[in-house]
């Protein structure tokens, strides 16, 4: 009786490590790991709309339409973290495709107020417009527009989008960003401690009330390139990670 | 024979009697405040610490990988899926934030533009009720055909936003001059069109049409033709 439960134990184990084996040569064959970043491309590509691929080797994060890069934006620092409850083992990413659960918010929108144009501006607009179409210099300027008074007032990129901001897309990612790359004032230095024992103290509350703590991943960029990423957001974009081909 | 010893002064009056113990007790306050910092330090560090994150660079982390793929299809397979959802030839790219567009063809830049998009203001017609927000639409769209020396029939929020009556003849809404020498259509109304406002081109003053200067629009008239994707984000 002892006999047949230690055999079992002994196979019990072997099937173990067999196990760890094979899943640790799944992990890193990146032939597998090309075709999971390429089927989800594919799958986000399809859709015709906008899909985030994080690139880590470079790293930049590109916004795509289509398989087609429309902008990249070219991150100064990226970093991987992983909470300290879930141990030292090996890093992974928790998934190839991930989706945004964060909550945009609607952009503020002037209010056009209704032009009064007087009459003499009219005359003036009338004749300026009559020499344009004509190919003749026009004697002076057209008045002013209500889209250019409005962008007068309020340029679009003038902060109105946020700096540094967390969002949390499924499964378990929070991605920070941060537009504040390589400051080393004394504001900055004590705004990230402020963030690390935030996400230190939020990290703690998690795992007492028994909770998955997401994986975070840090990147700092030039302010208005932050700014510029939260304006290209869409609800529930995707985010991809990039595999590279086997032989790059 | 007795000898008188001088008494020592007496203390001025504005001057504190010098206390033994103070030195002391200074100290004493300060490793009491050194101490209590720290204490509190270690409260709020140890467990923010705990409850922390190890850091490292993105790139030595391990990819994941899709459990459920199907079989079928290979690397090169999916690649060229992929390729074939790419335009062929020449597609136009407008970013309405900071107001360029880029011509492109395989991901080379041909041409780069200021261009002006929309505002993302709502105009509001008081009378009707009626509401507009002049943004340039995001996404994937096609020129669905262009126009040399085009007209624009004037909609109602043209009048509206100017306080302006509503023509009672439709013919009297066309004006030739507003959109420059040429026009790309890319439907609902939304169009890459020249301007008698040049002097706006970097801002974002439209309704949500994309303007541009007129050496560049006829440069993008003659290299993109009907079909060409435009993506605006």
């Amino acid at each position: 009786m002892k006999r047949s439960v230690y055999s079992l134990r002994v196979s019990f184990a072997v099937l173990g490590l067999l196990a760890a084996y094979s899943a640790a040569l799944l992990a890193a064959d990146p032939t597998l790991e090309r075709r999971s970043f390429l089927t989800e491309e594919l799958a986000a590509a399809k859709l015709k709309e906008f899909y985030l691929v994080f690139d880590p080797s470079v790293p930049a994060l590109d916004l795509k339409i289509e398989g087609v890069v429309v902008h990249r934006f070219a991150l100064d620092k990226a970093e991987f973290g992983q909470s300290r409850f879930a141990g030292t083992g090996q890093r992974q990413w928790p998934a190839v495709s991930f989706s945004l659960v964060s909550e945009i918010p609607e952009p503020d929108r002037p209010q056009i107020e209704i032009q009064q144009v007087d009459e003499a501006d009219k005359t003036q607009d009338a004749s300026v417009k009559r020499a344009i179409a004509k190919g003749q210099q026009p004697t002076g300027e057209l008045s002013q527009t209500a889209g250019e008074k409005i962008a007068r007032l309020y340029q679009k990129d003038d902060g109105t989008a946020p700096m540094t901001f967390a969002l949390q897309f499924e499964p378990d990612l929070v991605l920070v960003v941060r537009g504040e790359p390589r400051a080393t004032d004394i504001g900055s230095r004590m705004r990230r401690i402020k963030y690390t024992l935030q996400e230190g103290w939020q990290g703690l509350g998690l795992w007492l009330r028994n909770k998955a703590i997401a994986t975070r991943v840090v990147v700092y960029l030039p302010p208005q390139d932050a700014r510029r990423l939260f304006k290209v957001l869409d609800p529930q974009i995707k985010l991809l990670v990039y595999a590279p081909s086997a032989n790059r | 024979m007795s000898e008188i010893l001088p008494s020592p002064p007496p203390p001025a009056a504005d001057q504190a009697p010098v206390v033994a113990a103070a030195p002391v007790r200074r100290s004493s306050y300060v490793r009491f405040i050194i101490l209590g910092l720290a204490c509190g330090g270690i409260v709020l560090v140890a467990p923010a610490w705990l409850g922390g994150y190890r850091y490292v660079a993105v790139a030595n982390v391990t990819p994941a990988v899709t459990a459920d793929l199907a079989p079928k299809n290979d690397l090169r397979q999916i690649e060229r899926k992929i390729a074939a959802l790419q335009p062929r030839g020449v597609y136009i790219v407008v970013d309405s934030a900071q107001n360029r567009l880029r011509l492109m063809k395989n991901g080379q830049v041909l041409r780069e533009a200021l261009v002006s998009a929309g505002t993302g203001a709502v105009l509001t017609d008081a009378k009707s009720g009626r509401t507009w927000v002049f943004e340039t639409p995001r996404g994937v769209r096609t020129v669905r055909y262009k126009r040399q020396n085009p007209c624009w029939h004037r909609p109602d929020w043209d009048y509206v936003e100017n306080g302006e009556p509503f023509p009672k003849n439709d013919a009297d809404r066309i004006d030739c001059a507003a959109l420059g020498d040429y026009a790309l259509y890319l439907g609902d109304g939304y169009m890459i069109h020249g301007t008698l406002y040049e002097r706006s081109l970097g801002l974002s003053v439209t309704h949500g049409c994309v303007r541009m200067g007129a050496a560049d629009l006829e440069a993008v008239w003659k290299a993109a033709p009907a079909g060409t994707k435009v993506y605006l984000y």
